[in-house]
């Protein structure tokens, strides 16, 4: 069964948000909430009522893996967004 | 901010080098700064959506990135004062990661940016006569140039001053702030091509008339990134009074006939491919034929008020020879590598443009710090009357150097680490930000970069390559200028991966010319490796004195294709 995150941009500073496991946003990515299957639209929808709100902007999904040390982006692009730029490890987000 | 402001006189001041702005000028950036204020409070508030403000803030110059905002400040022409590369530094310092990336449109990017905090930003910015109107969206972007203005030995003209009048034209056109798309306008003034004017929408060229005389030559329908196009001649010998009028008059053709139904399509290279070069040129005569040549005539006074409003450096008188500077080469061989890459012959007797490169050994290419930015501002106040230049290769120059002050300037380039004597060799890297920070990438630049330049950190071994330009795109928009680059990179998506193609034989020269396929894309890992063998098979084929780019010539892609496939 497919498994995904949900992913935004805050509005006021674009920070990178996911949508955590007790509702709401985090800037952790290891505190993203996996949705499986048709779970995901809910998610989504969910996401996108914070749009309304002007807390968020561009709601979609991200396809996830589960590993050993937790979920996993399965796209390069989605891995940097988890983690901050591969270039500036001074960068990189906590808990990435 | 229009060409009334040409009738204005002359500011004057100790700042030489940049454009002065009177009050008039101003008044227009306060208000603009306002304006924006009110539309990020409106936005902030929800009474403007995303899709109402998105076309907002990119006449502002702000994307939304990967991790954050991301400012793109212009910088005309590429033209800086000290005061302002301070202010620029203030800003990486106080509102973004206490840097800034500089750009192959001569333009600065802040890549950490707070939608809430960019109206002071910009306010700010002001302060110092800046701005990023029109570093976005479908209307004529930051006019670049070369990066020897007003210092080059063989100028014929000044192309900072025509630059400015083209920025003035531009800045706030009604006709033209909604063109089909992006438009781009390169000028350098001499007949040397340091501004890859024949990939931009128009080119100028400076020239002589067979009498003498300097004008213009002018380029259509350049341009990279999905269909790069080398730009077509319209007009070989065109008159200095008649810049405006033609540029005018282009503009027009292409804001009338311009496809607007296909994105793909919209640029004006389709627009003179799809039309005809010959046929595109006599709608642009006839266009320009119905123009009146009172309403835009450049008379000499005019331009000479524009010239005024820059100021003049005071040169000193001195020999062409500087013994001070000879004996500082003959004693000290790293700064003697240094001389040899890192200036340019200057009009002046006793001076020479000093480039400072922005591509340290295994570093990005084109990033500076707000440190770093402090001090070349500090080092252009104290030898290079304040002025600076940023260079299309993502490095700085300061142009106005005497020969006697460059061993102590190189001195102080040293600490920081902007001393590499690598410009124009194979680590002098053109790198877009890539799929690090850029949205629309397909795969990361910085990284290859990084790698290519670690592979040849031997400075020793750089010089004896030569002259090799490595541009690397994330994607096929192809902000790094991947197509003309000697050996080109681009970033694609293959399956997921990351993967990269390789061109050989690209050129931004006057002798431009688009990179050809080597063969299919490879990994990140194996990009180095192929480099080097590209670069060995140069080597081995070269004869005394001739570049990579010669040797590619004369001996054809088929040889290298060849090469390479027997030492696999």
């Amino acid at each position: 069964m497919p498994l995904h995150v949900v992913t935004a941009s805050r509005l006021r500073d674009g920070a990178i948000m996911w949508r955590a496991s007790a509702g709401g946003w985090t800037e952790h990515f290891p505190q993203a909430a996996p949705f499986p299957g048709d779970a995901i639209d809910a998610a989504l929808e969910a996401g996108q009522a914070d749009v309304r709100t002007q807390q968020v902007i561009g709601v979609y999904k991200v396809a996830v893996t589960e590993t050993r040390s937790g979920l996993a982006p399965e796209s390069v692009r989605e891995r940097i967004r988890a983690r901050g730029p591969s270039v500036r490890p001074d960068f990189m987000y906590p808990g990435a | 901010m229009d060409l009334i402001d040409i009738a204005r006189p002359a500011a004057g001041g100790a700042e030489t080098g940049i454009y002065h702005y009177d009050n008039l000028d101003r008044a227009y950036l306060a208000r603009r700064v306002e304006e924006f204020r009110e539309q990020v409070g409106r936005r902030l508030s929800g009474a403007l959506t995303e899709d109402e403000f998105k076309p907002l803030r990119l006449m502002n110059g702000l994307y939304l990135q990967l991790h954050a905002y991301m400012l793109r400040v212009a910088i005309p022409y590429g033209v800086l004062s000290g005061r302002q590369m301070r202010k620029l530094a203030e800003i990486g310092r106080k509102y973004d990661r206490d840097y800034g990336h500089f750009t192959t449109r001569q333009n600065i990017q802040f890549n950490w940016i707070k939608l809430e905090q960019t109206p002071d930003i910009l306010a700010e910015l002001a302060e110092v006569d800046i701005h990023a109107i029109q570093t976005s969206g479908n209307c004529i972007r930051n006019v670049t140039t070369d990066q020897f203005a007003g210092a080059a030995a063989d100028e014929i003209i000044d192309p900072r001053v025509y630059a400015e009048i083209l920025r003035q034209w531009s800045t706030d056109h009604p006709e033209f702030a909604f063109l089909p798309r992006k438009f781009k306008i390169a000028l350098t003034g001499s007949e040397q091509d340091r501004a890859a004017i024949k990939l931009h929408d128009i080119g100028v060229l400076t020239k002589r008339n067979a009498d003498g005389v300097p004008g213009f030559t002018i380029y259509v329908g350049g341009g990279l990134g999905r269909t790069p196009v080398i730009g077509v001649k319209i007009r070989d010998w065109l008159p200095v009074s008649d810049l405006l009028r033609y540029m005018e008059a282009i503009l027009r053709v292409y804001n009338a006939q311009g496809r607007r139904d296909n994105l793909y399509k919209a640029r004006i290279k389709i627009l003179v491919r799809e039309t005809g070069a010959e046929k595109f040129a006599a709608l642009v005569e006839e266009e320009f034929a119905s123009l009146s040549g009172d309403r835009f005539n450049l008379a000499p006074a005019v331009v000479a008020v524009i010239q005024a409003r820059f100021g003049a450096p005071q040169f000193a008188t001195l020999p062409e020879v500087s013994t001070i500077f000879d004996s500082a080469v003959a004693a000290d061989p790293d700064f003697a590598q240094w001389t040899r890459t890192n200036l340019h012959p200057h009009r002046v007797p006793g001076y020479a443009s000093a480039v400072i490169s922005l591509k340290p050994i295994g570093g990005i290419p084109g990033d500076a710090t707000s440190d770093q930015m402090d001090l070349v501002a500090d080092l252009a106040d104290r030898h290079s009357f304040g002025e600076i230049r940023v260079a299309h290769e993502q490095n700085l120059v300061l142009p106005h150097v005497r020969r006697d002050d460059l061993y102590p300037l190189w001195q102080q380039l040293r600490r920081p680490g902007i001393e590499t004597a690598n410009i124009g060799l194979v680590t002098d890297i053109i790198a877009c930000p890539g799929l690090d920070y850029c949205d629309l990438a397909n795969a990361r630049s910085i990284p290859v970069a990084q790698a290519i330049s670690n592979r040849f950190a031997d400075l020793a071994r750089q010089h004896d390559i030569g002259e090799l330009h490595v541009n690397i795109s994330g994607c096929i928009n192809a902000c790094a200028h991947h197509h003309i680059g000697h050996i080109g990179i681009l970033g694609v998506d293959k399956h997921g991966q990351e993967a990269y193609q390789i061109t050989l034989g690209g050129a931004a020269d006057e002798n431009a010319a688009l990179g050809q396929l080597l063969g299919s894309a490879i990994p990140a890992e194996q990009v180095p490796d192929l480099i080097e063998a590209v670069i060995g098979h140069y080597l081995a084929r070269r004869t005394p004195g001739e570049r990579f780019i010669d040797t590619f010539r004369r001996v054809g892609m088929a040889t290298f294709k060849e090469a390479l496939r027997a030492e696999r």
